[in-house]
């Protein structure tokens, strides 16, 4: 109990320091939740967004590249 | 049990109001009210549940009788409410399309540059584009000229006009690929049963010569042909081309046309559980905690003694 008393005293017993609070504490969150966010999408999505299909999609763009034909090469289009 | 006294007023000597504060307490005047208040409650819950439930189940009947098959639903990799779609068979349904529908189909509200790191990269999408002929405003001497295709380009379409599409298939138009998948009821479902579904009419059903049987479709009797077959191309990353493959590919690349925005607002979705949720418990339980002195208030009237005259 005595750790919201000292959070209450330094943070919100007067308003100038709790709309600092309000500010850092908003500022802190949205990184929080923004960061959790994107794990949380990645890990359920693994293998399928496009940074993780990518590299099995390289394809050469540059003509010597194409005449030696190599194994993952086919029809752009 | 403690009791504070808020306020007193006085009218004409006939009667005192006074607000009490107490803890609750058990008279038979509340708990008959507690009762009455439950059977609301209850009463209300199963009127609602009724109506929404008479509701649902009259939805139902336009959909029992009808003039196509039931769709087979599929377990598509983006069903969950935070579930992506699969970029990979999203690149191989443009492939697809690109080889096997373009033919007839427009999808003329996707342009080149939609597809850079979606499906392609900026190269691959600039090469793409290149191999296209888009049909470009009026030069000098009002002619329309051809020119090779840019990322700022929309995909072109096979014909000039309806008209033109029509004269090309039979009296039938094609329709736009581009939002397909939301213009068609269950649209995934629909499209790979579609795509899936062609098959012999039963005997003695015949339909026009140049249509065919297609139970998924309305009427059962389609212009297309039937269009995907196994082995018909090869994937840039070497997936084996199956007719089930490319009709799954095919209709993931459709509904991304259709819902270019879909990854993006799962995301949100994940984002808006994260903050919403901390944010009604702490509203609900500041709520109660501000609104608990007026909650567990009692009023009481007194009838004051009578003074003598």
């Amino acid at each position: 109990m005595s750790l919201t008393k000292t959070i209450y005293n330094i943070f919100f017993r007067r308003s100038a320091t709790i709309a600092l609070t309000t500010v850092v504490g908003v500022f802190a969150y949205e990184r929080i939740i923004n960061k959790s966010a994107e794990y949380i999408y990645e890990r359920r999505n693994q293998g399928k967004l496009w940074k993780h299909v990518q590299p099995s999609f390289k394809l050469p763009t540059d003509d010597d590249e194409e005449a030696s034909g190599s194994g993952k090469e086919g029809d752009e289009s | 049990m403690t009791s504070t006294i808020l306020c007193r007023t006085s009218r004409q000597n006939h009667q005192v109001l006074v607000y009490i504060l107490r803890n609750a307490s058990s008279s038979s005047t509340q708990t008959s009210v507690r009762w009455k208040r439950l059977a609301y409650q209850l009463g209300g819950g199963l009127l609602t549940t009724g109506a929404l439930g008479y509701a649902w189940a009259y939805s139902q009947a336009v959909h029992a009788s009808g003039n196509k098959a039931h769709l087979v639903p599929l377990p598509w990799s983006f069903r969950g409410p935070f579930d992506s779609l699969d970029h990979g068979s999203v690149r191989r349904g443009f492939e697809v399309y690109k080889q096997v529908c373009a033919a007839c189909h427009s999808l003329k509200f996707v342009a080149y540059r939609h597809l850079v790191g979606v499906t392609h990269t900026e190269e691959e999408a600039k090469t793409i584009a290149a191999q296209d002929q888009i049909t470009d405003g009026p030069d000098d001497q009002g002619n329309m000229f051809q020119r090779p295709g840019k990322l700022t380009d929309y995909l072109p379409s096979p014909y000039p006009n309806d008209k033109a599409a029509k004269a090309g298939n039979a009296g039938a138009l094609p329709p736009d690929l581009s939002l397909i998948s939301l213009g068609r009821e269950d649209g995934c479902n629909y499209i790979f049963n579609l795509l899936t579904g062609y098959q012999d009419p039963p005997a003695g059903v015949k339909g026009e010569p140049n249509l065919h049987y297609n139970p998924y479709f309305s009427g059962g009797w389609i212009a297309m042909a039937k269009q995907l077959y196994d082995d018909q191309l090869e994937y840039s990353d070497g997936t084996k081309a199956t007719e089930a493959q490319l009709a799954k590919d095919v209709t993931e690349f459709l509904k991304w046309t259709a819902e270019r925005d879909h990854d993006e607002r799962k995301k949100l979705a994940i984002k808006a559980v994260l903050i919403f949720v901390p944010l009604v418990v702490i509203s609900y339980h500041w709520k109660r905690v501000k609104w608990a002195s007026l909650k567990s208030r009692k009023i009481a009237f007194y009838r004051p003694k009578p003074k003598d005259h």
